[in-house]
């Protein structure tokens, strides 16, 4: 009877120490972080119009946001935030540029640096960063 | 928020560049230096410096890459035992404005980000400040303190001197 009760406490003892293991490896490895994965890779647009002497192009707009984020924060950062003009409409010069969640303050932090455009002076005025796209689109008046 | 220097836009300012403090002295006797004029000095030497905190007529100090050696600790701790406001131009180095934030928590409350253009493309709007003052390190709320409250709490000021 009393070899029965070892082998029983033996077992519980086991189960409790794999548990333990278990528990402690779950909390070293920092687990419960890897959960916001989807969060961390969220699109962010943000909405902005165009203060400029003559008009400008969606393309050339870009391509300034894109050297202003590249002379301030680098190639890394340029890669991260990876900014693009998804939307410009010519006739109220108002835009929309998306980016991601980790990037869109350097962004927003390198706006002020786009000066000119072949010669034409230009202000990019961020207005409103959002989420979703469709939010955007409404923000500028497009369905 | 605009001050400008030929008053056209916002509330007028005068920006005095002082080597010491006797300039300083005589500077602000001069008829340009109006009641309702904000005064901002840019002192190039520990004495005119001095004489800048000290003085209540000064409303800032102009924090720049050429003067910085003289914002030594005790010129920090002075500024703070007199509240003084301290602006620094965006146009600086990233390196200066790195130390203007750093120095912003420890001694300079009154801080204050202008982004002193002469023309139209070269106005920071306040969120694009925001982000980059964050960027180079500081906290969002008191990027937004350094940006929005700060020189509301300057244009106060010069409102209960002048009233």
């Amino acid at each position: 009877m009393n070899s029965i009760q070892l082998i029983i406490d033996i077992i519980l003892i086991l189960w409790l120490l794999i548990l333990t293991v278990l528990y402690l490896r779950k909390k070293s490895l920092n687990l419960n972080i890897v959960k916001n994965k989807k969060i961390v890779r969220a699109k962010r647009y943000i909405v902005f119009y165009v203060i400029a002497e003559s008009k400008v192009k969606g393309d050339d707009l870009e391509r300034v946001v894109r050297n202003s984020l590249k002379d301030l924060l680098g190639n890394v950062w340029l890669n991260i935030a990876n900014p693009k003009v998804v939307t410009y409409r010519e006739d109220t010069q108002e835009g929309i540029i998306s980016t991601n969640r980790i990037g869109y303050k350097a962004v927003l932090a390198s706006l002020p640096f786009a000066k000119e455009i072949n010669g034409n002076k230009i202000l990019i005025v961020p207005r409103r960063t959002t989420g979703s796209l469709k939010k955007a689109k409404k923000l500028i008046g497009l369905k | 928020m605009v001050f400008s220097e030929d008053g056209l836009v916002g509330i007028k300012r005068v920006t005095i560049k002082a080597e010491n403090g006797n300039q300083l002295k005589k500077m602000l006797k001069k008829p340009f230096i109006e009641r309702d004029v904000l005064v901002f000095v840019k002192p190039l030497s520990i004495d005119a410096l001095k004489y800048a905190i000290i003085n209540k007529r000064v409303n800032a100090v102009i924090l720049a890459d050429d003067n910085m050696r003289i914002f030594k600790k005790s010129m920090l701790n002075l500024l703070r035992s007199y509240d003084k406001f301290v602006e620094v131009s965006l146009k600086s180095s990233s390196g200066l404005l790195y130390n203007a934030i750093v120095f912003a928590y420890k001694w300079i409350p009154n801080i204050i980000f202008s982004s002193y253009a002469s023309d139209f493309n070269e106005i920071w709007s306040p969120i694009s400040k925001i982000s980059y003052l964050t960027v180079l390190g500081a906290d969002e709320e008191e990027a937004y303190k350094f940006v929005i409250l700060n020189p509301i709490k300057l244009l106060n000021e010069l409102n209960s001197t002048n009233n």
